[in-house]
């Protein structure tokens, strides 16, 4: 049952006692605030999240020394009237929206005589300050990334998206993490029923806790089965809001250093934000060397394994006696000399990733010594292998995103197989097998492979920002994500009055 | 977006990749066989005559309901048969060109999975793929033709003639593959908003003349570069053909699996419509999703059943023939139909592919590469050699002259001998990267031998096409000098051809040349003759091969190089020519020949008329030197000296040894419509009648 405050500070002391019993980390501390110091008040916080409240850093500090030299016939009618200007302050009415306000980071004040409680934003819970991005990391172009705190992110969006149609819906997520959850979006913009299916996933389970992002992603993602990712997932605000801009939904999550952006197709994980900052030759061919790793990222081995164990006849004479003489005292069949050095640098990319700071650079160099020299020597495996497996791998480090990445390192053990057992009749099949299966994928009702298919029309415009990126003036199209009436983002000189 | 709606453009490619699919295999030679160089004519022809099934469909359909629900189960397991038969077709080919040593089951099995998968995701998955993949494909398929266009003779096409009653069979051919388009009856539902019936037969016309026009430069393609008797010979000639492309760089030898990729896509097509719709045929009577395997089964029985009668010509597809005229009026009497539902036939179709496997791969390091394969006959049959490079001397760094490895069997046929080869070896034999062929004198002699080889050359892609030929008297000699070469004499021969002058257009007299000129009668056959010269081989002659019908009667000349020099001017694979006189030498270059033919009472005058150009030098007379100057008098003499060794050499040739250098009989076809008629299923009769001048017209230029 609710615990209402009444002003008697006794008992309204005592209930936010009891809900926090056994809470070690939650510090309490009982203070005189007035002129003559007559008037009681309760402070209650999380430890850690305060400064010190002795210093008129914080606005909690300063609210404080000013009760304390004000008349106590003064005080009540400041608390009711905010009469201290404090913006953040909210009220709240019983112990336990209190306690729920207290977990949020910021502090709880009780003061004799006032019905309602104060929630006064401090310090906060720790967390990392803004800093570069490890990942997506461009040539140019701001290289600052998001943090694990939800406000300073969308902070960081609103930054570069200073529009009163920017709209920031709050909603909690974790039956008993609370994670503050900030959906986004450009209102006018964005389709409303986008909109509302983002809201209504995000509703759809009860769960202890969203620890992260990710967590959030698995379970409104449209196909679990899928090694293809429905949503991405950015680290950088400009990235996100230049997908807001194309009337997509952003979610922010507390404690993730990771926006979603729904919906989400392969053009838009090949993207990256420096196509837009650089010149359209160079960023379209970036982005063609980027669809074509993807590719090779996925099928080189088992290409490998068709051609040279079925298909010999597409080799080139010269280069195919050298395979086969470079193969000679190998001792496994070249199906396992593959998957052995796959799984290798799978491993090395592993435990790169876990050892820490300057190890994790050396144990590539190891790694690569190792497997990539001593094998060969050992005649364990074959020069082309290591090229093969080594190339394969440059390419997957190409694509910009690491989730749709991962797919294509799954896939690539699916195509090795049955390019292993059927040739070049499994390599075709798996090929299309992978093309079905991506085209009948979809995000949030959009097809996976757009803008490649199914749009037509003016939709057809989409096309000059896929495989190559058209000139910035030519893009005059939002992506067709946007709502139908907000389609143009461009307009030259001769447009500039149409709008 | 995601209603199961398609648009006209992906309507539009996925009828265009049905109609390709079935044309691309099944249809050339079939034509070839019934319309043979009208084939266009036939195609477009039977085109027409669907696209007016097709204006009378959609006026049938717009006309609403009618007739007995359960002509649906009849419709339904002609489309899966048709289907079956596609599966048939898609699977023989991957087991004959890329996996001969897997099981035919398997193959359809896998693809039966593959076809089920992208039923289930509905008309809209399917159409995506195709609407993705239309422009990749399409651009390999122009890429790979027009590399083959070079190989192409343009005297293969002519004359176009319509041979009665097997003129029309070729246009029902072309309209059956045209009735792919019936599909058009069930696509109203499916299409998206603002497609209306007109829109919809307006669209699948498109898409049908679209798949029309490329069949029929496909079908030109294959005609110019088989002949019409090679092509009906021909089991799946795009395969042959491809593999026989040549792509410049040489960074891929051959391209028939691309061309298997193509074909796999686009038959899939064709089988997932007739498989989509069929089941929904089938559905209509009884809404289970048990008919979906009822589905399977129809399917992989259709499929299994022709495999195992194809040895006898096959049963499903001379059926089809027969009952598709049939079919193609019940959905005149039919409603229109509901969606499916998914199925359970994925499932079972995944266990069975995997319980029906069986993994036979051959290593690299376990096969062997022969360059050359030889041939030479005796009296038990014949005698077939390989040569290969072993291995270890690819990876070792010194590579001294040490030969190269030789296996050889004995055996009453080809055939035979291959087997037998393949089983004495201990490692697989892979003939992927022969590079030549080199034929004894007395193989040469024998005709049944010659018949069997290039029959088996036809049938398939075993023995690649571009395997240069050479003939020699005695091949032991030549393979004897192997001994002293660093290089593997296979790859010393290709080079030789390749830079040779002499067959500037072809590097080569290559296998598939041989197998069309033996198919396509009455043409000259120009092989190099090998000899020895300082240890080395070199050309030093020529063997000239004239066919008649199916080589049960043919003949082979030993002719001079000089001759063979001639044959190769007139034959176009060369344009330069040294003249080799007593004072020097006289290079002709820019050599073009062009026949003229007229009727003189009771023969035939063929004028060939010889131009070019004489080069000259700064250079002054010496013995071996070309003949200078600019003076008047050497520039008629070496006019007349090089219009006296072509006429000196055709006609003695001609007169004491019935021996035409210039290939006139063949070239008769695309100059003289009429002459051709009268002569041409006689040619004993042209030969009596034929009367050859020759004009030459040089200019000299310094």
């Amino acid at each position: 049952m609710e615990y209402q405050f009444t002003g008697n500070l006794q008992r309204d002391e005592a209930a936010m006692v009891a809900l926090f019993q056994n809470c070690a980390d939650i510090k309490k501390k009982e203070m005189k605030i007035g002129k003559n110091k007559g008037i009681s008040c309760f402070l209650i916080y999380i430890e850690v999240t305060l400064s010190s409240v002795m210093l008129r850093t914080t606005a909690l500090g300063n609210f404080l020394a000013r009760l304390s030299e004000m008349p106590e016939e003064d005080i009540p009618k400041v608390l009711v009237q905010n009469g201290m200007g404090l913006s953040d302050v909210m009220l709240y009415e019983t112990a336990e929206e209190a306690g729920e306000g207290l977990l949020t980071g910021d502090a709880i004040l009780l003061v004799d005589g006032f019905p309602l409680a104060m929630k006064i934003p401090d310090k906060g819970y720790p967390g990392e300050p803004i800093k570069d991005t490890d990942t997506e990391k461009v040539l140019r172009g701001s290289n600052e990334g998001f943090n694990e705190n939800v406000k300073l992110n969308t902070a960081l969006m609103r930054k570069r998206l200073r529009s009163l149609d920017f709209k920031v819906e709050e909603m909690f997520l974790g039956k008993r993490t609370q994670t503050l959850i900030n959906i986004t979006y450009m209102d006018g913009i964005v389709k409303p029923e986008l909109v509302k299916k983002v809201k209504e996933r995000l509703s759809d389970f009860q769960i202890d806790g969203v620890l992260d992002g990710g967590m959030a992603e698995q379970l409104t993602e449209d196909t679990w089965l899928s090694p293809f990712p429905q949503i991405q997932s950015t680290l950088r605000p400009d990235r996100a809001v230049m997908e807001v801009l194309d009337g997509k939904v952003v979610v922010l999550c507390n404690n993730s250093p990771a926006a979603l952006i729904m919906p989400a197709d392969y053009n838009s994980f090949i993207q990256t934000t420096d196509d837009y900052y650089q010149r359209p030759w160079i960023a379209s061919f970036a982005r063609l060397i980027r669809y074509v790793a993807s590719f090779f990222a996925m099928s080189l081995p088992g290409l490998y394994l068709a051609v040279t164990n079925f298909q010999t006849g597409i080799l080139p004479t010269t280069l195919l006696l050298s395979f086969a003489a470079a193969r000679q005292g190998v001792p496994f069949p070249a199906v396992v000399e593959v998957i052995l050095m796959e799984l290798s640098f799978e491993l090395l990319r592993e435990a790169g990733v876990r050892l820490p700071g300057a190890m994790g650079n050396t144990i590539g160099i190891v790694g690569g010594l190792i497997i990539g020299q001593a094998a060969v020597e050992a005649n364990l495996v074959s020069p082309i292998v290591v090229i093969v497996v080594a190339f394969t791998a440059l390419c997957s480090f190409c694509i910009p995103n690491d989730e749709f990445a991962g797919a294509f390192r799954l896939l690539k053990f699916f195509v090795i197989i049955l390019s292993a057992w059927l040739g070049f009749f499994g390599f075709l099949w798996a090929m299309l097998a992978i093309l079905t299966h991506l085209a009948l994928l979809k995000s949030y009702d959009h097809p996976y492979l757009i803008p490649f298919v199914g749009i037509k029309g003016d939709g057809q415009e989409r096309r000059k920002d896929s495989v190559v990126r058209f000139p910035l003036w030519s893009l005059i199209y939002r992506s067709i994500h946007a709502k139908d009436t907000q389609k143009r983002r461009f307009r030259g000189k001769e447009n500039l009055e149409d709008e | 977006m995601n209603n199961g709606k398609i648009s006209l453009r992906q309507m539009k490619r996925l009828l265009f990749f049905d109609v390709l699919g079935l044309g691309l295999v099944a249809f050339p030679d079939l034509l070839a066989a019934s319309a043979g160089t009208a084939g266009v004519l036939a195609l477009l022809i039977g085109g027409a005559l669907f696209a007016g099934y097709l204006i009378a469909l959609t006026f049938a359909m717009r006309n609403g309901k009618r007739g007995s629900r359960w002509l649906f189960g009849a419709y339904g397991i002609y489309l899966l048969l048709a289907s079956g038969y596609g599966l048939f077709l898609l699977g023989d080919l991957i087991k004959r060109f890329l996996l001969p040593d897997k099981s035919f089951g398997l193959i359809i099995l896998l693809i039966l999975l593959l076809v089920i998968y992208g039923k289930n995701g509905g008309l809209e998955g399917r159409a995506r793929v195709y609407e993705v993949l239309f422009w990749p494909l399409i651009a390999l398929l122009v890429f790979l033709f027009v590399l083959g266009l070079p190989g192409t003779e343009p005297q293969n096409l002519w004359p176009i003639s319509f041979s009665g009653m097997r003129f029309w069979r070729g246009c029902y051919l072309a309209f059956l593959v045209c009735s792919v388009g019936q599909i058009a009856f069930f696509l109203p539902e499916y299409m998206e908003e603002g497609v209306t019936p007109a829109r919809l037969r307006r669209g699948a016309m498109q898409a049908l003349l679209l798949g029309i026009l490329f069949l029929g430069a496909i079908y030109e393609l294959l005609l110019g570069s088989f002949g019409t008797d090679a092509l009906m010979g021909a089991r799946t000639p795009v395969m042959i053909y491809t593999s026989n492309i040549v792509v410049p760089g040489g960074f891929l030898r051959r391209q028939e699996a691309l061309i298997a990729g193509v074909c796999f896509v686009a038959l899939m097509a064709f089988i997932g419509s007739g498989f989509s719709y069929g089941t929904l045929c089938l559905k209509e009577i009884k809404r289970s999703k048990w008919m979906s395997l009822v589905a399977v089964v129809v399917l992989y029985a259709a499929a299994w059943m022709e495999y195992q009668n194809s040895a006898g010509g096959g049963v499903l597809g001379k059926w089809l023939l027969w009952i598709s005229p049939v079919a193609l009026c019940i959905p005149f009497l039919l409603p229109l139909g509901k969606k499916p539902q998914r199925s359970v036939a994925l499932v079972l179709t995944l266990v069975l592919a995997l319980t029906t496997t069986g993994c036979s791969v051959k290593e690299l390091e376990n096969r062997s590469f022969p360059m050359v394969l030889s041939l030479s006959g005796n009296d038990a049959g014949c005698e077939l050699r390989y040569q290969y490079m072993d291995l270890s001397r690819v990876s070792d760094k010194e590579k001294a002259g040490k030969g190269s490895n030789q296996l050889s069997v004995e055996s009453p046929s080809v055939s035979a001998a291959l087997y037998e080869m393949d089983m004495k070896s201990g490692k697989v034999i892979d003939l992927n990267h022969l590079k030549v062929l080199l034929l004894e004198e007395s193989f040469l002699e024998q005709p049944a031998l010659m018949q069997e080889l290039v029959e088996k050359g036809n049938g398939g892609i075993e023995l690649p096409g571009n395997m240069l030929v050479f003939v020699t008297k005695d091949i032991k000699a030549i393979e004897k000098l192997q001994e002293s070469m660093d290089e593997d004499l296979g790859s010393y021969l290709e080079e030789l051809m390749e830079g040779n002058p002499n067959y500037k257009k072809s590097g080569g007299t290559a296998f598939k040349n041989l197998i069309c000129d033996w198919y396509n009668p009455n043409g000259n056959t120009i092989l190099p003759r090998l000899g020895v010269k300082d240890q080395m081989p070199v050309v030093n002659g020529y063997f000239l091969i004239q066919s008649q019908r199916l080589g049960s009667d043919y003949r082979i000349s030993k002719i001079s190089e000089e001759d063979g020099l001639i044959a190769n001017l007139c034959d176009g694979e060369a344009n330069a020519l040294d003249i080799v006189v007593d004072e020097g030498r006289i290079h002709l270059e820019n050599v073009k020949v062009s026949y003229e033919y007229s009727r003189s009472n009771a023969y035939i005058l063929c004028n060939l008329n010889i131009s070019g150009d004489i080069l000259s030098s700064e250079s002054t007379v010496a013995e071996g030197g070309f003949v200078t100057d600019k003076d008047a008098t050497d520039e008629a003499f070496c006019r007349r000296r090089a219009g006296s060794f072509f006429q000196g050499n055709i006609q003695n040739l001609w007169s004491e040894h019935n021996i035409d250098l210039t290939n006139s009989y063949y070239h008769l076809k695309c100059h003289d419509r009429d002459l051709w008629e009268q002569y041409k299923d006689d040619y004993p009769a042209y030969c009596d009648d034929l009367q050859l001048t020759i004009t030459t017209n040089f200019d000299f230029v310094e």
